[in-house]
C-alpha cells in the first residue's frame, strides 16, 4: 500500500467503503484531496458502480491515480470477515480466541465454499486453487472464533 | 524423444501451481516408468463419512450482498467436491504434520522451534 506520491508515477490507494454511500470526509476526503482528485468525483462513479450491491456492504476498493490527477479504480468483493459474520449471524466477531473461550458463532462447509467462489473471482486470486481459497477462508473464521461445522 | 521430453520438463520449471506441477508429473510417467510410484500423491480413499448440517435445499445465509440477489441452495453433499470434506479435519491435517515427507511437518517444526527462541529471549517474564 502506498501512500507516498512520487511525480510523475501513479500512486495506489486502498480503501475500504460502503457500497453506494461515499463521500464522507474522514475517509475518503482527504486520502484522495492529498493526491489531488476530487472526491465528489469518485464518489459518483463509485456509487454508480455499486448501484446493484446491497447499500453499506463494505467494498474494497483500489484506486489508481496518475500523475495528471485522473484516476481509476477497480472495486473487490466485500471482506472474508464480513461474509462469516453475516453467515454466522453475528454482529462483531469474538474478542477473545483460544482453547480457554467458546466459539461465539457457527458456519457450515458449503457457506464457507460458497463464500470460496465469490473470493474467486476476485482479480488478485487467480493463481490460488479454490481449496486453497477455502482454507484461508477458514483460517479467518478461526481467528474470529466462529466455528466451521460440516 | 529426447526433444518432447526437454519440453515437457521445461513447463514443469515454468509453472508455480501444484494443480499444474502434478498434471507434468503426469505426463513425465510416460517418459520415466521408475518414478511411476512417486508420481501421484499416495493417500488412502476412504468413504467420506461427514455429514453435511445443510441438507440439500437449505438456504446458505449470508452469501449474497447484491440487491436483486438471493442467497444461494445448498447442493447435495456429493455435488460439492472431495476435498470440501476434507480441508476441515483435524485427523487429516494432523497426519501430515506427524508425516516427516511433508511440507506442513517441517512448517509446524520451524513454528515451534521460533516460539521457543522467543520464549527464552522474552525479557518480560
Amino acid at each position: 500500500m502506498s501512500k507516498k506520491a512520487p511525480a510523475a508515477a501513479a500512486s495506489l490507494l486502498r480503501l475500504v467503503v460502503p457500497a453506494g454511500k461515499a463521500t464522507p470526509s474522514p475517509p475518503i476526503g482527504p486520502a484522495l484531496g492529498q493526491r489531488g482528485v476530487k472526491s465528489m468525483d469518485f464518489c459518483k462513479q463509485f456509487n454508480d458502480r455499486t448501484k446493484n450491491v446491497d447499500a453499506g456492504t463494505p467494498l474494497p476498493v483500489i484506486i489508481t491515480v496518475k500523475g495528471d490527477r485522473t484516476f481509476t479504480f477497480v472495486t473487490k468483493s466485500p471482506p472474508t470477515s464480513f461474509f462469516l459474520k453475516r453467515a454466522a449471524g453475528l454482529e462483531k466477531g469474538a474478542t477473545n480466541i483460544g482453547k480457554d473461550h467458546p466459539f461465539v458463532g457457527k458456519v457450515n462447509l458449503k457457506q464457507v465454499y460458497e463464500i470460496g467462489k465469490i473470493k474467486q473471482a476476485d482479480d488478485g486470486m487467480g493463481h490460488l486453487s479454490l481449496k486453497g481459497i477455502c482454507a484461508g477462508i477458514i483460517g479467518s473464521a478461526r481467528s474470529m472464533g466462529i466455528e466451521v461445522v460440516a | 524423444m529426447l526433444k518432447s521430453f526437454t519440453s515437457t520438463a521445461f513447463n514443469g520449471f515454468r509453472t508455480v501451481s501444484a494443480q499444474q506441477t502434478r498434471c507434468i508429473q503426469v505426463s513425465a510417467r510416460s517418459f520415466n516408468v521408475a518414478r511411476d510410484e512417486s508420481a501421484a500423491p499416495v493417500a488412502p480413499k476412504a468413504k467420506r463419512t461427514v455429514v453435511s448440517s445443510a441438507p440439500e435445499g437449505t438456504v446458505l445465509k449470508g452469501i449474497n450482498y447484491m440487491k436483486d440477489g438471493k442467497d444461494p441452495l445448498a447442493l447435495a453433499d456429493d455435488a460439492y467436491p472431495e476435498w470440501l470434506w476434507e480441508i476441515n479435519d483435524p485427523e487429516i491435517r494432523n497426519a501430515r504434520i506427524a508425516d516427516p515427507l511433508d511440507r506442513k511437518h517441517h512448517k509446524e517444526a520451524r513454528r515451534q522451534a521460533i516460539k521457543a527462541e522467543n520464549f527464552i529471549r522474552d525479557k518480560k517474564t
